[in-house]
Order: C-alpha cells, then structure tokens, then sequence
C-alpha cells in the first residue's frame, strides 16, 4: 500500500528542494542587498562625519590664527602705547594647545574602527555544497541550503541593525562638530568686530597720549573716556583670548560626551550577544 | 546447625521439589518459547517467595515486589539475548536502505547533472561516506536494539500483569525508544555525518565548483535539473513560466503528508516484525502475544522515525533560531538604543540651539549698547555693552564707570591687570 507513495514523496521532494533552493536564493540576494545598504549607511555617515570634521579643522586653524594675531599685534600695540602712562600685567597665552583640544576626533568614536572589521556576509561555495552533499544528516538537501541563507540573512540584519545604530552615532558625531563649528565661526566674526572697534581705539588714543604726554594732568575728561573705553575693549579681547570656545563648566562637552557614549554603550551591547 | 541454615536449607528442598513437578506441566501448556529448565528456575524462584511469606520472612508487598523483579529481570535477560540481534538486523536494514536510498538520489542527480569525471568523483566520494555511515549505524544500532528490546520488553511484561493499560504500554515503549534512539542512534551518528561533511566538502567539492566554474546556487540548482521535474525548471529558466506557476505546476501540497506515511509505514513494519516475536515469547498464547507485541512495537517504531526525524528538526532548526534569537535580541536594543540615542541627541541640540540664541542676543544686545554709547558719548553705556558680550565668557569689563577709571588712572601704583 504504501510503496507508491515513494515515488511521490521523491517527486514532492525534488519539488520542495527546487522551492527551497529558489528560496535560499532569495534570502541570499536580500542579504546581499541588507548587507549592501548597511554599509552604504555607515560609510555615508563616515563620509560625513569626516568632511564636517576637515570644515572644522580649517575654521580652528583660522580662529587660531586670528586669536594669535590679536594676541600678538594688536594687544602688543596696546600694550607699546599704554605702557607709558600705565603699569600693565598681561601674560600671554598659548591659543593653539588651547584650541586643539576643543576639537572631537574621528578616532575618539569606536563605532568608527569597530565597523571596519565586519565583513560581508555570502555563504561560500564550500559551506553550501558541503552541506548539500550530506543532506540526510540535516534534513533535506534543500532544507541545508535554505536553513544557511535563511541564517545569513538573519546574520545580515544583525549587522544592518549594528549598521544603523553606528551610523546614528556618527551622525551625532557629526551635529556636535557642527555646532563647535557654528559656534567658532561666531566666534571669528566677533573677534574681527571687536578687533576692529580696538584698533581704532588704539589709534585715537595713542595720538592722545602723544599729545598730552606723561602728565596725568594733562589729560581732559573727554581723554580719559577714551583712554578707558580703550582699555575696556583692550580687557573685553583679552578675556575672550583666555576663554574656552564653549562654556568653562564643560557642560555641554558633558553633554556632547553623553550622547556619544550611550551610543557606544549600545553598540558594544549589540556586540556582545552571541 | 543454626535454625536460619536449616530453614534455608529445607526452603530450597521444597522448592526444588514442586519445580521438578510443575515445571514439565507448565512447560507444555505455555508451548516451547520458554524451556521446561527456565519453567523451573521460576517455579522454585516463586515458591521460595511463597515460603517466605508463609514463615514471615517476607511480608506481602516485599514478596510481590521480590517475585516480580526477578521474573522480570529473567525474562528481561532471556528476551533480550534472543530477540536483540534479529531486532538489531531489523533496523541495521533500514537504515542501510535509507543511506543507500540516499546515495542513489544524490548518485543520480549527479550523473545527469555534473560533466562525467566529476561526477565520478563526486560519488566514490559518497559511497565510501555512505559505507562509514553504515558501518557507524551498525554499530550504534546493534546497542540501541539491546536496550529498546530490554526496556521494551519489561514494559511489555508490565502490561502483561495488569501493572499498565496499553495506551500506557505503548506510550512508555515510545518514549523509551525515542530516548535510546536518540542517545544511541542520533548523537554517535551525527559525528560521523558531520566529519564525513566535512572530508567532502574539503575536496570533491571544491573540485566540483572549480570545473563546473558556477557560483554554488547555480551548483545546487544544477542538481534539480537532473531530476523528475526538469521540464518545469527549464521552463522555468526559458522565462515561459514564472516562479510562482512553477511552483504551482509540480505542486507541493501533501509533501509534508507523503513523507510522514512513508515514515510511518516504515516504522509500522519493523514494529511488525519484532514486536510479534516480543509479544509471542512474552505472552505465549497464540495471536493475543503477537497482536499485543507487534502493535505496541509498532507504535514505538512510528515513534522511533517520528523521534529521528523530530530530533533531526529541532537539532537543525536550532541553530536556524539561535540567528534568528539572536537578530530579535539585536533588533530590540536597535529599537532601543536608537530612541534613548535620538533622546540624548535632542537635548544635546537643545543645548547648542539654546547656547547660541543665549550667545547671539548677548553679543546683538552689546553692540547695540556700544552703538548707542558711541553716539551719545557716553562711556559707561559702551562698558555696559562689552559687558554684555562678555557674558558669554564669564568675564567683565575693567572699569564700568568713568569715576573708576578716573580713580584708577590718577593712582601712579595702579596696575592694569589684562
């Protein structure tokens, strides 16, 4: 009674590894496809990250060099007039060490480098025929095949995931060097304000001091206004010169490191599910 | 002589006795199966029991659980020794039908599919796998029948006595089988499987990829060609039908339901054959031993494909869902992370969007002081709006009225402090 149904069964059979096999296909193209979408989105975001990064670079470097140039011209020109009729302490400072250690670095972000290392995901020609050869022992030929692309496809959206959240990171990355960069632009803009305002002063006044010399006495209410609006503009650039870009309390590097580190936390939780 | 010895002594006389005179006359009423010798074994066995009881050396229950066990254990012994190897055979033989079975589909789908050579080569690869994977099974079955049998058949006696329904018979009978099977069978062969993947998947594969020169799907789908179906898949691949009217035409409802009767025919036919002789030494009266034996044992051999097949499932769809766990795990700290992340990142920007309205209205309002101050002339307003620009920087203006400066300007040991 139950001889034909062999047959049958191996012609149901060889329908059901055909349809598993066309199956295992398309698990293996939709990995293909996750795969390639997960590292399209991080290298993106990478991308992106790292162009902010070389914008912000540049307006560090010309904020440097406009606080040197303050520094070292025109406080210097201050100074040389001023000299004569006021005892001044001012100590100098070293902008650039200041400055550079403002700047975020690509390297401080470890989804960066961790992203490197994952590899695409394709079954190898060895695994999937070496499963096929001893189908009995898992099932079906098909049932292997199908069972492995299913599991790499799985794998793949694993990784799309892991992809996602790093990307995100990168992203935050990304805004926060934004604002530093939004924020030392202003910062640029300001100085030339005042820098200019200085310079001005700087010129009226000493023609001032030239005129009424190192008498005190000499010197009018009107002059004395503007020898002091002089050295509260010469002040007001000073404190600017010594401040960091952003607030002293390092609330918002705080905040900028929070955000990147619950980020990394996350990240290193994916990572640690076997 | 103490009173124990001679009670043990006279105890073993009487039994001796009634064994010598029953046992012939039991012997020939429960036919040849079990000899007139183990008839008097327990006989003698049985009466010394009874004996105990008679004396008070035995209450009731230790007698009753005293006789069964050894009666139990005797025919357990004897049964086993008798029916274990033609039981062993049994299952040898099916599962060398089903590893040859197995060759010849791959066989024949590699001759029409792959060029001559590497189909030689492809299957004297598998046939010396498929002989290790006999030899393996022989092996492992030849234990596996010893113990299905010796548990079996005290099962069996259970029943027998009363002691279990069928229906609890047959279900201890299942699960002691799928156990062994399982233990035996499935665990030891499954190693020899695994490294006979691997020696093939070392050589004649590889080889069969290089010379076919085809990514491996196209390999696997290769086979297919070769098989009953092989008009569908061409036309399926000369684009005349698509993939779902393909799958539609060869049809693949009841593949699950073909592939279970089969099975279970299988099964049901070892069960047959040596559960009708378990049953029939067990229970020597004619029909009732064999219906009892083959039935039970047949419902345990069911079983016993059922369990290789279940076992085999869940071995394979393990690791199928560990990935899958693993990808749920994954995309719930996705889930997760992405919103506590967005969170961080939104006050993280509320900060910077609030330092520089904070920051711009400070540096707009001071200009705007220093404007009015200018023209005015009027040197504390213009200190007013350097102090508001420096806000942002947590300084302040040196001097914020004229009278300060004055005072300061006038003082020859004054020292301005930048």
């Amino acid at each position: 009674m139950a001889f034909p149904i062999i047959p049958i069964a191996y012609g149901v059979g060889a329908v059901k590894f055909l349809s598993d096999v066309w199956k295992a296909d398309e698990y293996a193209r939709e990995a293909r496809h996750v795969n390639y979408e997960a590292f399209t989105m991080i290298e993106a975001a990478a991308r992106r990250l790292h162009s902010q990064y070389e914008k912000l670079e540049s307006t560090m470097m010309k904020l440097a060099n406009r606080k040197k140039g303050i520094m070292s011209v025109t406080l210097k020109d201050f100074i040389g007039v001023y000299e004569k009729i006021l005892k001044i302490d001012f100590e100098e400072m070293h902008t650039v060490d200041s400055l550079n250690s403002l700047a975020l670095r690509p390297e401080n972000l470890s989804g960066i480098n961790q992203m490197i290392s994952i590899s695409g995901v394709q079954m190898s020609d060895k695994e999937i025929l070496g499963t096929f050869l001893f189908s009995w022992e898992y099932g079906g030929v098909s049932g292997a095949i199908k069972k492995d692309a299913r599991i790499n496809l799985d794998i793949a959206y694993t990784r799309s995931d892991e992809a996602e959240v790093i990307a995100h990171n990168t992203d935050t990355a990304r805004i926060a060097l934004e604002g530093i960069d939004d924020k030392a632009n202003s910062l640029l803009t300001l100085l030339a304000r005042l820098n200019a305002l200085f310079l001005k002063s700087i010129q009226y006044t000493s023609e001032i001091i030239e005129r009424r010399g190192l008498n005190k006495r000499n010197y009018s209410v009107d002059d004395k206004k503007a020898l002091m609006n002089c050295v509260n503009f010469a002040k007001t650039l000073a404190d600017i010169l010594k401040a960091p870009l952003f607030d002293s309390n390092g609330k918002l590097s705080g905040q900028i490191d929070k955000t990147l580190s619950t980020g990394n936390e996350y990240i290193k939780k994916m990572q640690a599910v076997k | 002589m103490a009173y124990e010895e001679y009670g043990d002594k006279l105890k073993n006389k009487i039994a001796g006795k009634v064994a010598e005179k029953a046992a012939p006359v039991v012997s020939k009423k429960f036919g040849d199966k079990v000899s007139e010798e183990d008839f008097r074994e327990f006989i003698s066995d049985g009466t010394k029991t009874s004996l105990d009881l008679a004396t008070g050396t035995k209450n009731f229950d230790e007698a009753t659980i005293y006789a069964k066990d050894k009666t139990c254990s005797k025919i357990a012994d004897k049964v086993t020794k008798e029916i274990a190897p033609p039981v062993s055979r049994e299952l040898v033989k099916f599962s060398d039908a089903a590893l040859e079975r197995s060759y010849k589909v791959s066989y024949e789908l590699a001759e029409v599919t792959l060029p001559p050579r590497i189909s030689k080569e492809l299957t004297r690869d598998l046939r010396i796998s498929t002989n290790r994977l006999k030899k393996a099974n022989a092996d492992n079955l030849n234990a596996a029948a010893v113990e299905i049998v010796s548990s079996s058949t005290k099962t069996i006696f259970d029943f027998a006595t009363g002691e279990k329904n069928f229906d609890e018979a047959s279900r201890a009978i299942a699960t002691q089988t799928k156990v062994v099977v399982k233990k035996v069978v499935v665990e030891k062969g499954k190693e020899i499987a695994i490294q006979e993947a691997k020696r093939i998947g070392g050589n004649a594969a590889q080889k069969v990829l290089l010379n076919v020169g085809i990514n491996s799907n196209v390999a696997a789908k290769a086979l297919v060609f070769g098989s009953m179906i092989k008009d569908n898949v061409l036309d399926l691949l000369d684009g005349k039908i698509d993939e779902e009217q393909f799958i539609k035409e060869v049809g693949k409802k009841g593949l699950t339901l073909a592939i279970e009767t089969v099975g279970g025919f299988v099964g049901a036919e070892i069960g047959a054959t040596y559960g009708a002789v378990i049953g029939q030494t067990l229970i020597p009266i004619p029909v009732v031993g064999a219906v009892i034996g083959s039935t039970v044992t047949a419902v345990a051999c069911s079983g016993l494909i059922v369990a290789v097949d279940a076992t085999l499932k869940l071995w394979d769809a393990s690791k199928v869902n560990a990935a899958a766990d693993r990808r749920k795990i994954i995309s719930k700290i996705k889930t997760d992370a992405l919103a506590e992340m967005e969170h961080q990142r939104g006050v993280m920007k509320k900060y910077f969007a609030d330092e520089k309205y904070k920051w711009d209205k400070n540096v707009q309002d001071g200009f705007e002081l220093i404007s009015k101050g200018t023209y005015s002339n009027d040197v504390e307003i213009i200190a007013k709006g350097l102090d508001k620009i420096l806000q942002n920087f947590g300084g302040q203006v040196a001097f914020s009225s004229y009278k300060e400066f004055d005072d300061f300007f006038m003082d020859d040991n004054s020292v301005l402090k930048l």
